[in-house]
């Protein structure tokens, strides 16, 4: 098919009417920019086509330009195995209209235009819908709007009708594809009852194998059930023949013979031992007996021998208490004499002390004199100092010119001078030189003149009156003048002002009454520190402190005042001078010290004797307890003593203690004789232990005995129940199954093998007859892509859609490539499309609209070489609006120009 | 007087080769040949049976298969029935035969556990002399005692054991159980009932195997049977008779097929194999070469077709080849890939023998089978 030329009115953005022409047969190309209406040229060809002229489905209704109820008019011209066709519709119209005109005059109106149009481009009749892919078949693919190119390739099912019917006019029909689908599914579904797609065993072989497992594992747990059963009855035999054993050796009634003499033996060695016990108690209690009388006997010698000593004692202490209490007596007289004597020196003392307090009086007003007057002068002169010092401060501050307040003063008196300048330069000058007496001839604003010889400045109209001549007025001319001389004036009166403030005529006075004012200030404040030495701290002759100041001077002198006034009172004398005073006081001190000194002597002798007679009357106290210590003891031993005589007789006693001692001796002998005798018996003890030794090997026999029966009742009843179960069949049972499970197990591997097998080659085998049956698509392909892509393969899957791209032994599924390289290769698959149908005398034309956007400049150029060479078989048309990159495609470019009425 | 002899019941045997229902039905007609064995003595006038051994197949069997004989001669009676321990059930502390002796008998059954002589029904005409096992292997001879033991001057004395007279282990270390082959002369013996071989086998004149009453195994084409034997006085030849107990007839059958029309062979030879084949237990081994058509065929006519007249069947066809023919492969398909696989497997499973080729083989036969299901939709 090839188009060649395209009317286009009342469609969209196309009212005017425009026609589309110039198309060659093979590559062509409108380059146009955005908003041309290259995508509506795209659209109308593909609505004209593929709807229904009667058709009123929002496709159609989208072809109305916006807001305009006109019916959209569109005509195409094509070529159609060496015949021409025109194909027009009327959409949205009251009488909608198709018309095909073919060769030879063949037309066909509306629906019949549609059906012929149908068969004669092979697509099928679009659906209440409107038309889509499915409608379209293989024209979708090959006519592409805008960004359809660069998606993957997919067919309709029409589409791949289409193509399978040209495969197959290739390569004839699939053999057995279907039934072969099917032989493989059930193959898989077969091996799905062994193993899932993960080789992981499903539920039927799943529960064999678990089975198998389960059934070696219950064969083992019967296997050992069997071997303890065997054991079990193996102990069984074991026990029994013990029991009998134990039943029938004899060896009880041994025991028992043996156990009943040991009882005997015992009982009799028992009673041995008692009998010997008792003739020991019997020797024990006559050696006490004796031993007892013994003791007396000492006791009351010991006794006699205490009261003996005791008495002796007594006498002794007797004799010392009568010296010790000479010595008492003597020690207290000499004691009391030396008491009196320190009475006596103490009484002289307080004399003596007394007659140093006078003196220290007299002193201290002899002190307080002297101090007075050397303290009252100073107060004296320090009062005058103060009050000289007073009046010059006050003085001083009476003046109240500061250094400050002379700097303004000068300043101001420099902004008067200045001031005067000003107007004396603005005055007029008039100098006078009179002749001698013409003086008093003459006044100058009114005031007679004095000098011969003067000049005057004037700042305001002045007359000259010449007595005799008349007046001359004389104005000054500046212009400023009065201004300076207001100002000159004020300056006058703000120094004068200022003057009369501080009390000043002058500047100069001013100055001098500030001197005046430093000089009263120096005189006073060395005045001032007269004072301060006249009042300076000081420290008496007693040590006491009087602190600096005037004040502290004056209260210290009243003080002393006070004080001496207060001794002369009282009748002290004045001392005529302090050398009289001091050697009274000596003496006196001196007699202190040596009465001090005895009075020491005669109290460390006192203390002496008080020391001798405390150990003196201590002694006494001893003696006197010694002796009627020993005079008590002596009695207590005395009352003991005729006691136990009272209660026996020392006859009685003594004949007592001799017939102890005999029966003492019997005893004694009887035991003797004993002991011979039981040292051929065998000793309690042993024949205890042996008695012990045989009952426990009786008991253990029984307790064996017990255990061994206990035993067999377990046994026994272990045994039977297993014996009920039948372990043996059990085992047969479990093996035999065990076996035909494992053939069954062998069975299934091999099965399961052979599907796994027959799985393999069919899928092997399918994959090999489907690249057999894809070749025609993928060596159409390949020679496009092999310029594209150097050394590539393409890969398609049953369906015709591109899976993936072999580079290098690497499979590359499509979707992982890049934008570029999919849509490259999207555009070549439909090129080979198109160069299939061709060549299976279907009718085919390639529309690329904005397509090739992502390649790069490289890219560019072998896809515009690709596109050359393939519009050797199929028409091209490409719409761009990137005109420089598409200028090296060296296509036909297409003409677009307004239609005028064709009618 | 007239006695029967058999021995080698095995009751409780275990069959692995079998499916499950056709094994329950082999295992009952074991005890229902007790029944059998005692209409046997009614009918033939005798009065005692004599067991030689191997009562069970096993040491340790349940309550119920040790029952299950007993239950079986307690019907008879007026018949006495005398059982000895074989190696299968030796009489061991906590075997069978100590279970009865604690369980009790019917007044019918004696067992003899020692090898002390007992007199044989009223003890006027025959004394027995049984020689008991009590482990399952004996080094020496059981009988060995039989000699000095001491009966009643004129009259028959009658030796029952267990053992192999001949060496029959195949493996010739057969001194196990070995009874002397002229024991029946060493002690005196008018007739010795043995037991052990499942086949009945004339020692000489006064020494027998009676064989098992029902078969259990392939190799012979009898059926079971046991032994009539009728002594008169002591000293004298006895006659022995064979009497047919067995219900079922162990029958092996090896055939070479090749192709489909074997196959009308291979069913017309199997299905006369016996009139009665319900009472057959078959083993059928096949080899030879067939197509994929025809092996499909031996599945459906032989597999599930005759195999189902017969009481119980075991086929081995491990030697069947599959060779498939052009018109197998036609028959898959003419073209396509699932004929492109068939074609590769053929020549897979033509290649040398192993398990590869085994394998293709199968895949060939599940293909078969597949494709003719699809046939059959």
């Amino acid at each position: 098919m090839k188009i060649r030329s395209l009317e286009i009115t009342s469609f969209r953005k196309f009212t005017d009417g425009i026609r589309v022409s110039g198309f060659g047969d093979g590559l062509n190309i409108l380059v146009a920019p955005n908003e041309y209406g290259k995508s509506t040229i795209v659209a109308a060809l593909r609505g004209l086509v593929f709807e229904k002229h009667r058709a009123r489905t929002e496709a159609v209704r989208r072809m109305q330009t916006l807001g305009s109820e006109t019916s959209p008019s569109l005509a195409l011209d094509f070529e159609l195995a060496g015949g021409l066709y025109r194909l027009e519709k009327r959409f949205l119209h009251r009488q909608p209209t198709a018309l095909l005109a073919g060769p030879g005059g063949r037309r066909f109106e509306n629906d019949e235009a549609e059906e012929e149009l149908q068969r004669l481009l092979g697509f099928r009749e679009p659906g209440k819908q409107g038309a889509n892919d499915e409608s379209r078949g293989i024209w979708g693919l090959l006519w592409l709007e805008q960004g359809q190119s660069f998606a993957r390739p997919e067919l309709s099912e029409t589409g791949r009708d289409a193509i399978r019917e040209c495969l197959e006019n290739e390569v004839g029909v699939i053999a057995g594809g279907e039934r072969g689908t099917r032989i493989l599914a059930a193959v898989e579904t077969a091996m799905k009852s062994f193993v899932d797609g993960r080789g992981k065993p499903t539920s039927g072989w799943k529960g064999l194998l678990e089975k198998i497992a389960e059934l070696q594992d219950s064969l083992l747990e019967a296997r050992d059930t069997r071997k303890h059963l065997t054991e079990d009855l193996e102990h069984l035999e074991a026990f029994r023949s013990e029991r009998q054993l134990l039943a029938t050796d004899g060896e009880d009634r041994r025991l028992d013979d043996e156990l009943a003499q040991l009882g005997k033996d015992v009982d009799e060695s028992k009673l041995f031992e008692a009998r010997l016990g008792e003739a020991k108690a019997t020797l024990t209690l006559k050696e006490s007996g004796r031993d007892a009388a013994e003791k007396e006997l000492a006791d009351r010698q010991r006794l006699e021998k205490e009261i003996t000593a005791a008495d002796s004692e007594a006498e002794e202490a007797r004799l010392t208490l009568g010296e010790a209490r000479k010595k008492t007596i003597e020690l207290r007289g000499r004691k009391d004499a030396e008491s009196q004597e320190e009475r006596r020196l103490g009484e002289r003392l307080v004399t003596v002390r007394e007659g140093e307090t006078q003196i220290g009086q007299r002193r201290k007003l002899f002190e307080c004199r002297n101090t007075l007057s050397g303290l009252q002068e100073a107060l004296e002169k320090a009062q005058a100092a103060t009050a000289k010092a007073d009046a010059v401060e006050a003085r001083a501050h009476g003046i109240n010119v500061t250094p400050a307040a002379l700097q303004d003063l000068k300043q101001l008196e420099g902004a008067l001078a200045k001031a005067q300048a000003d107007r004396d330069a603005l005055a007029t000058r008039v100098l006078f030189s009179l002749e001698t007496g013409a003086v008093r001839h003459v006044k100058l604003g009114g005031v007679p003149v004095t000098e011969l010889r003067f000049e005057s400045l004037l700042t305001s109209p002045t007359k000259v009156a010449i007595d005799g001549v008349g007046e001359i007025e004389i104005r000054p001319g500046a212009r400023d003048i009065e201004e300076a001389d207001r100002a000159f004036q004020e300056a006058q009166e703000t120094l004068r002002g200022r003057l009369a403030k501080f009390g000043a005529e002058s500047v100069t006075d001013s100055e001098g009454q500030l001197q005046k004012k430093k000089d009263l200030l120096a005189d006073a404040r060395s005045a001032r520190a007269e004072i301060a030495t006249l009042t300076r701290e000081r420290t008496l002759v007693d040590g006491s402190r009087i602190p600096a100041g005037l004040d502290a001077l004056k209260k210290k002198v009243t003080e002393l005042s006070v004080a001496a006034d207060d001794l002369e009172a009282r009748g002290v004398p004045m001392a005529s001078s302090r050398d009289e005073l001091d050697s009274a006081l000596s003496a006196a001190a001196k007699e202190v010290r040596e009465i001090q000194g005895a009075i020491d002597v005669t109290r460390t002798r006192t203390d002496e004797l008080a020391s001798l007679l405390e150990t003196a009357v201590r002694e006494e106290t001893t003696r006197s307890g010694v002796v009627g210590e020993a005079e008590k003891r002596a009695t207590l031993a005395g009352q003991r003593l005729a006691t136990r005589r009272g209660s026996e007789s020392d006859g009685d006693l003594l004949t007592r203690r001799g017939t102890l001692d005999d029966e003492r001796k019997k005893a004694g002998a009887a035991v003797t004789a004993m002991e011979t005798e039981g040292a051929d018996r065998d000793p309690l003890k042993a024949l205890q232990a042996r008695l012990a030794r045989l009952e426990a090997a009786r008991k253990d026999r029984q307790d064996r005995r017990q255990k061994i029966n206990l035993d067999i009742a377990k046994l026994e009843t272990s045994v039977s129940a297993q014996q009920g179960t039948g372990i043996d069949e059990t085992i047969a049972r479990k093996e035999a199954d065990l076996g035909s499970l494992g053939t069954e197990k062998s069975l299934g591997e091999r099965r399961l093998a052979a599907l796994q097998l027959l799985a393999s080659e069919l899928r092997k085998a399918e994959a090999e007859a489907k690249e057999r049956y894809l070749a025609p698509v993928t060596q159409r392909i390949q020679p496009y892509l092999a310029a594209l892509l150097p050394g590539a393969r393409v890969r398609c899957t049953e369906q015709l859609e591109l899976e993936a791209v072999e580079r290098d032994g690497v499979s590359e599924d499509i979707d992982i490539l890049s934008d570029g390289t999919r849509e490259q290769i999207a555009v070549l698959t439909r090129l080979a499309f198109a160069d299939l149908l061709l060549g299976s005398g279907r009718p085919a034309a390639v529309i690329l609209d904005d397509a090739l956007a992502f390649s790069d400049s490289a890219r560019l150029e072998r896809m515009f070489d690709i596109l050359t060479e393939a519009s050797k078989k199929v028409q091209i048309t490409v719409f761009s609006c990137r005109e420089r990159a598409f200028e090296r495609l060296g296509a036909n470019r297409l003409v677009v120009e307004p239609l005028r009425g064709r009618d | 007087m007239r006695i029967i002899h058999t021995s080698d019941w095995q009751i409780g045997k275990v069959y692995r080769t079998f499916d499950p229902k056709a094994e329950a039905v082999l295992q009952s007609e074991r005890v229902e040949v007790v029944t059998r064995l005692g209409q046997a003595a009614l009918e033939n006038g005798a009065a005692a049976v004599l067991v030689a051994g191997d009562v069970w197949d096993q040491a340790h069997v349940s309550d119920r298969t040790l029952s299950l004989p007993l239950e079986r001669m307690r019907l008879f009676p007026t018949v006495e029935w005398h059982l000895i321990p074989g190696n299968h059930d030796p009489h061991a502390p906590g075997g069978p035969w100590a279970r009865l002796l604690e369980r009790g008998l019917p007044r019918n059954v004696r067992i003899h556990v020692e090898p002390l002589p007992v007199p044989l029904g009223d003890g006027k005409e025959a004394w027995l002399l049984p020689a008991p096992l009590t482990r399952r292997h004996v080094l020496g001879d059981p009988t060995e005692a039989m000699g000095a033991m001491e009966t009643p001057p004129g009259l028959l004395r009658i030796g029952l054991a267990h053992g192999s007279i001949r060496d029959f282990d195949s493996d010739g270390t057969g001194t196990r159980n070995r009874i002397a082959t002229d024991r029946a002369a060493a002690a005196r013996l008018d007739y010795l009932a043995l037991g052990d071989w499942h086949g009945q086998v004339r020692i000489d004149d006064h020494t027998w195997y009676s064989g098992t009453p029902e078969v259990d195994r392939f190799g012979r084409d009898d059926v079971g049977q046991a032994l009539l034997v009728e002594l008169t006085r002591p000293g004298e030849t006895p006659g022995v008779r064979s009497i047919e107990t067995g219900r079922f007839r162990w029958v092996s059958v090896l055939k070479t097929v090749h192709g489909a029309g074997d196959l009308d062979g291979l069913e017309v030879a199997l299905r006369r194999v016996d009139d009665s084949p319900q009472r057959v237990v078959l083993d059928l081994h096949v080899d030879g070469t067939f197509s994929l058509a025809a092996r499909s065929d031996f599945d459906q006519r032989v597999r599930s077709g005759v195999a189902a007249a017969f009481a119980a069947c075991r086929i081995d066809d491990s030697g069947l080849t599959v060779e498939p023919t052009a018109d197998d492969l036609d028959a898959i398909d003419h073209a396509g890939f699932v004929r492109a696989a068939a074609d590769r497997l053929r020549e897979m499973a033509a290649g040398p023998a192993g398990p590869a080729r085994e394998t293709a083989a199968l895949a060939l036969r599940e293909l078969w089978v597949l494709h003719a299901r699809e046939e059959g939709k």
